[in-house]
């Protein structure tokens, strides 16, 4: 199947978009470029819903309304993706023409609600006559043409991608892998097949029975039996053995997980550290208290205000030492003067004797001292305190230890103290951390439980010797059974057709028995191969090389993707890859199964290159875009990415690409978008742009970084 | 030959190898089984229900007996 164009209405933000795809088998590329946030994923459901409604969609996202959130409430709004594309008949040798067409109604309500009228889905045959509409049958072709369960390898994102072949999103460890071998080899439907053609030669064989006899029919029912017990083993065998994977996949991730706790170390050891760190921080906080006690001293200090005030201050004094000079201060003692009155005679020599002019005046000096002398008393003392105060200060200032200095260092042994007491926090949340992963009682439930599955592994393992021992016996009854029925029937007069009959379901068994068994083995190994040397090529490993890491990745009988590296260890895909390593693989594998089984099919991946980077990013690309081989089928890639993922790639995606194109969100302007649309609700638009170019439409603020050509339109 | 519009190439490749295995009735037999594989697998294409479809392939194997036990009779006499 080649998608050769789609038109999406009212399907999220895509409001109206069309796009076409590139069925150019030299150039099989369609770029779709578009930021986060642009309609990329939107696409991808779009076009998962054309095909197969909402169950195609991913479980969360189908309760979801399909209509873009700006839509107004209770107006219904029309749904609507026609999507064209080309399918290969083999059996017809011909390609032919669809045109599908899924419809719906959805009206907004309010709360985030919406209802949703009946879907429709119409197809076309689209020939030089016309449209040929087929009725009744259209979803069943559809599923046909496109099988939902491929949908995972036709339809994907990077995410996905990256957990393909891991267990992380599916009961059973790498389900994904052994699906898309099952389905694309037609393993399911051969079995199927199988299973059907022994049910008729049952039924033939039954008829015989009754035709040839009473002992012919003892024998038939005897073989039935055996049969039937062959199968139950047969069945019982399998049953076992996947419980024993499963039961060995436990174990393997509880060992896991055990050795992750005793890789965090000894509990006495943690506890240890714990209680030391906690006595650190006692002795930090209490560190923290002492300088933040010393900062408030500095801030209720006169060092403060001499810091603050220094200039006033120092006139002050200025002023103070003028008065000093002036003799005004320290004031003339009051008590000496009234000595000197009361001895009537003055320091001087002079009378003092009342009525005398000396005594007149030293009689108003003291007047005026006693008026005078509070304010002078209080100078004095101002002067005094002022320069021992000055004093200090100096003296501090050339010890280094003024108010900035202070104020420096107390703030420095904060900030210290600070880091400190949340670095050792930090130690404390870590090893706490620590204590509750070695969580003793998860140790124990883990030890135990592993314990306990080892034994049932063990006697699943014993079960399944039992069931193949059982098996060997059975299929010896049933050969033998077959040969005395074959002898009775030879011998019974039963009607040559009714034998033919039997004998051709039986050749039909075969033929399916056989292709199954080539199937399995020849074929897969063709895959294991062709996924390796696309893997390797990838990743740049040379198996050969001293430094390699990865020796070769194989699928082995289980159908598991095993991945090998140097000294003949395995690694583990869940946790022993990297995000781009895992890509990688998975698309090394989906490219060398669709490639060996000739699957025509569209891949569309959306933002393909995440975690990748330099050579493994180029080498991504060029493997999944190359053309396909002369023996090839016919095969399409569409890629949605961003500029991010396009940066570095552009000559390769010139040579690759047979269209490329862009969707931009107008809820980007003006952040991102240069230009405004003038269209006042969040809608996605589709531009003409090629992974090199931009337009008025999806112009963007830092574009320049990726040198691109502006388009005028 | 055909193994079904779902198998290509590759399918046709392996049966083709296969079906030498099986005894050649008469002329064209070995051609004949790998279209009726197809027929049968196809069967699960058309939904029915799994009775109807074993029903269905006994229809199909029974009419395919009739008639390589016709043409066996007659490349035997012939």
């Amino acid at each position: 199947m080649r998608l050769i164009s789609a038109h999406i209405r009212n399907f999220k933000l895509l409001e109206d978009v069309e796009l076409d795809f590139s069925t150019d088998p030299q150039r099989p590329l369609t770029i779709i470029r578009a930021e986060n946030g642009a309609g990329k994923t939107s696409l991808l459901y779009a076009l998962l819903w054309s095909f197969y409604g909402s169950e195609g969609l991913p479980r969360d996202a189908r309760g979801l309304r399909l209509t873009s959130t700006a839509s107004q409430i209770d107006i219904p709004v029309p749904v609507q993706v026609r999507v064209e594309f080309d399918y290969f008949d083999a059996t017809a040798g011909r390609h032919t023409r669809y045109r599908l067409i899924r419809s719906v109604t959805e009206t907004p309500r309010s709360d985030d609600r919406h209802d949703r009228g009946a879907p429709g889905l119409r197809l076309f045959r689209v020939t030089r006559r016309g449209d040929e509409e087929i009725g009744d049958g259209a979803q069943a072709l559809v599923l046909k043409l496109v099988p939902p369960r491929l949908s995972k390898i036709f339809f994907t994102n990077g995410d996905d991608v990256q957990q393909f072949i891991s267990g992380f999103a599916s009961t059973e460890r790498q389900e994904s892998v052994h699906e898309a071998i099952r389905l694309l080899l037609g393993l399911e439907q051969l079995e199927i097949a199988r299973q059907d053609l022994a049910g008729a030669s049952r039924i033939f064989k039954r008829e015989i029975a009754r035709a040839g006899g009473t002992g012919l029919s003892k024998i038939q029912q005897r073989l039935e039996k055996a049969q039937e017990e062959l199968e139950k083993l047969r069945r019982a065998l399998t049953h076992t053995t996947e419980r024993r994977n499963r039961i060995g996949e436990a174990v393997r991730k509880d060992d896991r997980a055990l050795a992750g706790i005793k890789g965090v170390g000894n509990l006495e050891e943690i506890n240890a550290r714990i209680e030391a760190l906690r006595l650190d921080i006692a002795d930090l906080e209490r560190r923290e208290l002492g300088v933040l006690s010393a900062m408030r001293q500095v801030l209720q200090g006169e060092t403060l205000s001499w810091h603050l005030i220094e200039d006033k201050l120092s006139d002050g004094l200025h002023v103070l030492d003028n008065l000093s000079d002036r003799n005004v201060i320290p004031g003339t003692s009051i008590e000496v003067l009234r000595d000197r009155l009361e001895l009537a005679e003055c320091i001087c020599g002079e009378s003092l004797e009342g009525g005398t002019e000396h005594h007149a005046h030293v009689t108003a000096l003291v007047a005026e001292q006693e008026e005078v002398a509070p304010r002078r008393a209080k100078q004095t003392e101002t002067w005094h305190h002022a320069r021992r105060s000055h004093a200090v200060h100096a003296s501090r200032v050339q010890e280094g230890r003024g108010f900035s200095e202070l104020r420096r260092s107390s703030l420095a042994d904060y900030t210290d103290v600070r880091h400190r007491l949340e670095a050792k926090s930090g130690d404390l949340r870590a090893e706490k951390a620590r204590r509750g992963l070695i969580d003793e009682e998860r140790v124990r439930r883990l030890t135990d439980r592993i314990g306990r599955n080892e034994k049932k592994k063990r006697d699943a393992q014993a079960e399944i010797g039992r069931l193949n021992g059982q098996i060997q016996g059975a299929e010896v009854s049933v050969s033998q059974l077959e040969d005395q029925y074959g002898k009775a029937e030879q011998k019974a007069k039963v009607g040559a057709s009714l034998r033919t009959k039997r004998e051709v379901a039986e050749d039909l068994m075969d033929v399916a028995d056989k292709i199954l068994g080539i199937l399995k083995t020849e074929k897969i190994q063709v895959v294991s191969d062709r996924m390796n040397d696309l893997f390797l090529d990838i990743v740049g490993s040379d198996p050969d090389a001293e430094v390699s890491v990865f020796r070769r990745v194989f699928i082995n009988d289980r159908f598991d993707i095993v991945i090998e590296v140097s000294g003949g260890r395995t690694l583990d895909p869940d946790f022993e890859l990297s995000g781009a390593q895992q890509r990688a693989l998975t698309l090394a594998f989906i490219w060398a199964l669709m490639e060996v089984t000739g699957r025509e099919a569209p891949r569309i991946i959306d933002t393909p290159l995440g975690m990748t980077s330099g050579g493994v990013k180029k080498r991504v690309v060029e493997m999944i875009t190359a053309p396909r081989s002369k023996e090839g089928a016919d095969f399409q890639v569409v890629l949605l990415m961003t500029r991010s993922e396009i940066r570095d790639l552009e000559p390769l995606l010139d040579d690759r690409a047979g269209v490329a194109l862009t969707l931009s969100c107008s809820k980007d302007y003006p952040r991102d978008l240069v230009n405004d649309w003038g269209i006042p609700r969040p809608i996605v638009r589709r531009c003409e742009c090629g992974h090199r170019e931009v337009c008025k439409i999806c112009q963007r603020r830092y574009d320049e970084q990726h040198a691109l050509v502006f388009r005028e339109t | 030959m055909k193994i079904g519009t779902h198998v290509s190439g590759f399918k046709r490749e392996v049966a083709r190898r296969v079906v030498l295995e099986v005894p050649e009735r008469y002329d064209g037999y070995r051609g004949q089984l790998t279209g009726k594989l197809t027929e049968i697998i196809e069967c699960q294409e058309r939904g029915f229900t799994t009775t109807a479809r074993r029903r269905e392939i006994r229809r199909i194997l029974e009419a395919f007996g009739q008639q390589v036990s016709t043409q066996t009779k007659e490349t035997e006499e012939g």
